[in-house]
């Protein structure tokens, strides 16, 4: 499987890309949405992508809309992992076109329960 | 400080702390009614993480969430949540403790404004110093053991201003 996570917390990339490489994914990395959207642009067969809210250039709700507006990614799995932990937020999240979403802290496994729904 | 003066409910705020720790760090941390003396003269880490409204209003009040521990909790802490020994500061160390701030502040907003905004994480390093935020009242601080060394949580918030 080919992940993308998208944090501005290098801590959190890490420490989801820890969990992500032992169930044999492929990581690819970004800060903020907008570097998130310029690797989706350079390469394919994404999988699922985990992505935070809060982050500087390109906030992640901003960063959904534009994914689920573009044909070739719109049917990609987007995995909200935030913060942001009302049931507002996760309104707004799936609202926008987020898979899921999971509020921190979370237990691993709850995470290890989405990415089994999202494999292909 | 007292229940009636604090920002949340200190069951509450404890809760927060604890699953933090306990979900992310596997860490087990306890609340306790106050730290037991005053920090040791060492080096101190100090996470800030602000919330404010989206929209310049003057009659909202701004909240900031505070981490304050000694640096050796601090490279405890961070080296539980990147799985690897930390004892020397990196630009990675201080990202993880800001992290941490901004998951108790994040938990925090839902029982003070939710639809405020959160700041990035800023983190002070150093010895015998004083932090201050303008305008800024510090309401609640809860204590917490870490393997027998102390932390504080504080929240304070900013007065609206007054016509």
């Amino acid at each position: 499987m080919k992940a993308l996570i998208i944090d501005d917390s290098k801590t959190m990339r890490m420490i989801l890309g820890r969990e992500l490489k032992e169930r044999k994914c492929e990581i690819r990395e970004a800060s903020n949405g907008k570097e998130g959207l310029a690797v989706l642009g350079q390469e394919g067969g994404w999988d699922f992508i985990l992505l935070d809210w809060n982050m500087p250039e390109m906030n992640g709700i901003e960063f959904i809309r534009n994914v689920r507006a573009n044909p070739a990614l719109k049917r990609v799995p987007i995995i909200m992992v935030t913060t942001e932990c009302s049931e507002e937020h996760k309104k707004a999240s799936l609202e926008a076109g987020a898979t899921f979403f999971l509020s921190k802290p979370f237990r691993w496994e709850d995470l290890a329960g989405v990415l089994d729904e999202v494999k292909p | 400080m007292t229940e009636a003066a604090s920002l949340i409910r200190s069951n509450v705020l404890r809760g927060i702390v604890v699953d933090i720790f306990r979900l992310m760090l596997k860490l087990e941390v306890e609340p306790v009614a106050a730290a037991p003396r005053a920090p040791s003269p060492g080096t101190k880490v100090t996470g800030v993480v602000s919330m404010s409204s989206a929209v310049e209003d003057p009659s909202e009040a701004s909240f900031a969430v505070i981490l304050e521990m000694s640096e050796n909790l601090a490279f405890r802490v961070v080296g539980a949540m990147l799985q690897q020994e930390v004892n020397s500061w990196s630009e990675l160390a201080e990202d993880a403790c800001g992290e941490i701030a901004n998951m108790i502040a994040g938990n925090a907003k839902k029982h003070l404004v939710n639809s405020h905004v959160l700041s990035m994480p800023t983190v002070i390093v150093g010895v015998d110093y004083k932090w201050c935020l303008p305008n800024l009242h510090l309401k609640q601080v809860e204590c917490f053991s870490c393997g027998g060394e102390s932390f504080k949580v504080m929240i304070g918030e900013e007065k609206r201003k007054t016509a």
